[in-house]
């Protein structure tokens, strides 16, 4: 099966789950398009290893998926006493934020990349710094230096700008907004991020293992458990730790709970952002039902402290599986009086449909994924694409809309609700019971000079971790890649048709992650 | 219609009453119960600890540290670190944080909780916060939406938050305070008005939590401008931050 998309003339390494094999510099650029074009694999992520103490080279992985096998390509291409490799994004558009991340981190230049700037580091940080060098220290603080940001200007009679941020009106996440503006019509939108940056992918690299999951279930705290169980699963490839069926019952549930509590907010949020505060103030309270029953079956009302590396710390008796299913009924019945209620003001589905518009070729260009994607027809959901934990024995399909506006975004989030509600009560009842939630080995090693990709479908969309071993089995590098990297770069292209009022509301439509984005 | 009433029915429903009664369910993890009696020295919890927030001889906790992991609880094989549900956690010092075995509920509450005479007299009646968030991972935000939810509605008692920190009494700030971050908090805090006060909410405001080494934080604010409330958590409960609230403008 593998043979059709590898050619022979490549040695292939397989680990777990992954398929590695280096490939000439001049060849990967051929090599990436055919896997993309011919094979229509999905590209993961594109991510760097500074492995000079070894090898004396950089390497640079290029990760593409194959589903239903569940089964990941990694070409990468190894570069030695030299700073530029060949960029792939004249030929995949998605690949652009990921070379610019390995120049900002790494200060190895994508050569012909077309839009070459630096993410994430602000103005005030120093040329030829780059922190994910291993010669870099991770305490060092260099000095502030004086930069000065340049954003693409619009200019004609009337055409104004408004910047807006990073210090918003609501209690959310720092970004700053600076949009062109004639009238109320936007005619421009540039995004900036990376004020959130606070070295996450450096501390991966030089914190003690149980402390790289707690850091892990930092990196979002509004997707804790599914970024620590991508994390987990990703290191339980690399040390070969099977966990019990059990657990992997377990993850599905805490999952599926964190899924549910997200949506019934961004549900509520969408319509208190149309002044719908009925809406708004209800899906708030079943959220609130969620969160303390996260906090009765984990101690954790952001079900942290849960993961660990072979299992989970916290079963469910036998009782409060009964219950949760009796609450979970009730939210069902609750959450779709609700839902009708809503649907039949017509102010609020006004509001919503035709705003935010994607257009489907840009949407698939820039590798939209998650219920950004659904929402116009892109089908990817890890939990059928690359089956995880316990996800293959569960019966439920993909929420799918085809409009990608933003009731279109809305409306995958009220299927989705009831899918999550349905996986939950499937995964309670099939649960084996008789199991252990803990692996029986206590101390683990890791493969040495070995790769592992950990997948795992977030709220917002699935979850990559990318973790490299070096020859003494020591974590080398990891890389998280949340789904808002990747939907973060639509934004600017969902609100050309809108005036600046509704910019709220899209923007709450896609509700991504700032702290996930910028690590 | 009737569906509407009957939504508005349940929304009532549940409404938590008395704030300061409340406590969260009984598996929250809160305060933590020490007892030097009982610890061994063996040192497993000092090791565990992913933010070095235990000491040893005799054992205490620093909550300004603490991510609430319960790691530390779970190692211990003697019993002597067990986290009670107790939330009404804050003080008005950093030293006030940091527990030991004779650290008891009374002391996070008044008459212990200690506040000057002024604040009382300014924000009793109302209390306006702008939050800024300087880093975190977005815990503590939606923890602080939650404050204003039907079930604990912390605008019943004059305490809100605004748009602009022009309109504002204080700053609210959550997060480790990155690099990219600190001149924009700065600029949040010389656009408050004077009088004015500072709160830091959660382990990453207080301590800098997992990320106090990092090389993109710069927390060089908390040096500069003095801090009148810390509330530790990670992130924050919603009755830790209501109660606290209360403790610091004299209501409770």
């Amino acid at each position: 099966m593998i043979k059709k998309y590898i050619s022979d003339e490549y040695k292939i390494k397989k680990e777990g789950n992954v398929l590695s094999y280096a490939v000439p510099v001049a060849d990967i650029v051929q090599v990436c398009n055919d896997l993309y074009f011919k094979h229509k694999l999905q590209l993961k992520l594109i991510t760097a290893l500074d492995d000079r103490e070894n090898t004396g080279q950089f390497k640079i992985f290029y990760v593409f998926g194959i589903s239903p096998e569940n089964i990941f390509l990694l070409p990468y291409i190894s570069l030695k006493d030299e700073e530029e490799f060949p960029s792939i994004t004249k030929l995949i558009h998605e690949a652009s934020s990921y070379e610019r991340k390995i120049y900002t981190f790494f200060g190895l230049r994508p050569k012909d990349h077309p839009h070459m700037t630096q993410i994430l580091l602000h103005e005030n940080w120093p040329d030829k710094v780059f922190p994910l060098r291993k010669d870099f220290k991770y305490q060092t603080r260099p000095d502030y230096v004086d930069g000065v940001y340049e954003s693409q200007k619009v200019e004609g009679e009337g055409v104004y700008e408004i910047p807006v941020g990073p210090v918003h009106a609501g209690i959310i996440e720092p970004g700053h907004f600076r949009f062109s503006v004639a009238g109320e019509k936007i005619l421009l939108l540039k995004p900036r991020l990376g004020y959130k940056h606070k070295g996450i992918e450096k501390l991966f690299e030089v914190l003690p293992i149980s402390d790289k999951v707690r850091l892990s279930e930092r990196v979002s705290g509004d997707t804790s458990f599914t970024h620590s169980m991508a994390f987990c699963q990703s290191i339980e490839m690399l040390a070969d730790i099977d966990v019990t069926e059990r657990v992997k019952y377990l993850r599905v549930i805490f999952s599926e709970l964190e899924r549910l509590a997200n949506h019934l907010n961004d549900i509520g949020f969408i319509m208190l952002d149309t002044g719908y505060s009925f809406g708004g103030s209800n899906c708030a309270r079943l959220r609130e039902v969620i969160m303390q029953w996260n906090e009765r079956l984990t101690n954790s009302r952001f079900l942290r402290g849960v993961n660990m590396i072979g299992g989970i710390q916290k079963d469910i008796p036998i009782k409060l599986c009964h219950e949760l299913l009796l609450t979970l009924k009730k939210i069902k019945h609750d959450f779709n009086e609700i839902i009708a209620v809503s649907q039949s003001s017509s102010s609020v589905i006004n509001r919503l449909s035709g705003t935010g518009n994607v257009a489907k070729q840009v949407a698939v260009d820039h590798g939209l994924i998650g219920i950004s994607g659904r929402s116009i027809g892109i089908k990817h959901d890890a939990r059928i694409e690359y089956p995880y934990a316990a996800y293959n024995k569960l019966n439920f399909d993909m929420a799918l809309e085809e409009k990608g506006d933003v009731l279109a975004r809305w409306s995958v989030r009220i299927k989705e609700v009831s899918t999550s509600i349905s996986i939950l009560e499937q995964a309670i009842l099939e649960m084996p019971s008789d199991n252990n939630i803990l692996h029986n080995k206590n101390n683990f090693a890791l493969r040495s000079n070995s790769y592992s990709i950990g997948i795992a479908e977030g709220w917002r969309g699935d979850i990559v971790y990318f973790v490299a071993t070096d020859s003494k089995g020591e974590i080398a590098r990891v890389d998280v890649r949340d789904p808002s990297f990747i939907n973060w770069t639509i934004l600017e292209h969902s609100v050309n048709e809108d005036i600046i009022p509704d910019f709220p509301l899209i923007n709450k439509s896609f509700n991504l992650s700032y702290s996930g984005n910028d690590l | 219609m009737a569906n509407t009433l009957k939504i508005k029915y349940y929304n009532k429903k549940q409404f938590i009453p008395d704030i300061k009664k409340a406590l969260p369910d009984k598996m929250h993890r809160g305060l933590p119960i020490l007892d030097t009696e009982k610890c061994s020295q063996c040192g497993n919890c000092k090791t565990i600890c992913p933010t070095a927030a235990i000491g040893q001889n005799p054992i205490s906790i620093d909550l300004g540290k603490c991510i609430f992991c319960g790691d530390c609880e779970r190692i211990c094989k003697t019993g002597a670190i067990i986290f009670s549900n107790f939330n009404k956690l804050s003080s008005a010092s950093r030293e006030g944080l940091v527990i030991t075995e004779k650290t008891t509920s009374e002391a996070f509450l008044p008459p212990a909780f200690k506040v000057r005479q002024e604040i009382k007299h300014i924000f009793k009646n109302s209390l306006k916060l702008r939050q800024v968030s300087a880093g975190g991972c977005n815990g503590c935000e939606f923890e602080l939406n939650a404050c204003s939810n039907a079930n604990f509605d912390m605008g019943r008692f004059g305490i809100e938050f605004v748009a602009s920190p022009r309109h504002a009494d204080g700053l609210v700030i959550t997060g480790p305070i990155t690099r990219n971050m600190a001149p924009a908090l700065e600029d949040a805090y010389h656009s408050t008005p004077n009088p004015k006060v500072v709160i830091l909410t959660g382990a990453c405001a207080i301590s800098g939590g997992l990320f106090k080494d990092s090389t993109a934080i710069d927390r060089s604010f908390l040096q500069k401008y003095k801090i009148d409330l810390y509330i530790p958590g990670c992130p924050i409960h919603p009755l830790t931050f209501i109660n606290a609230i209360l403790c610091f403008i004299g209501r409770y």
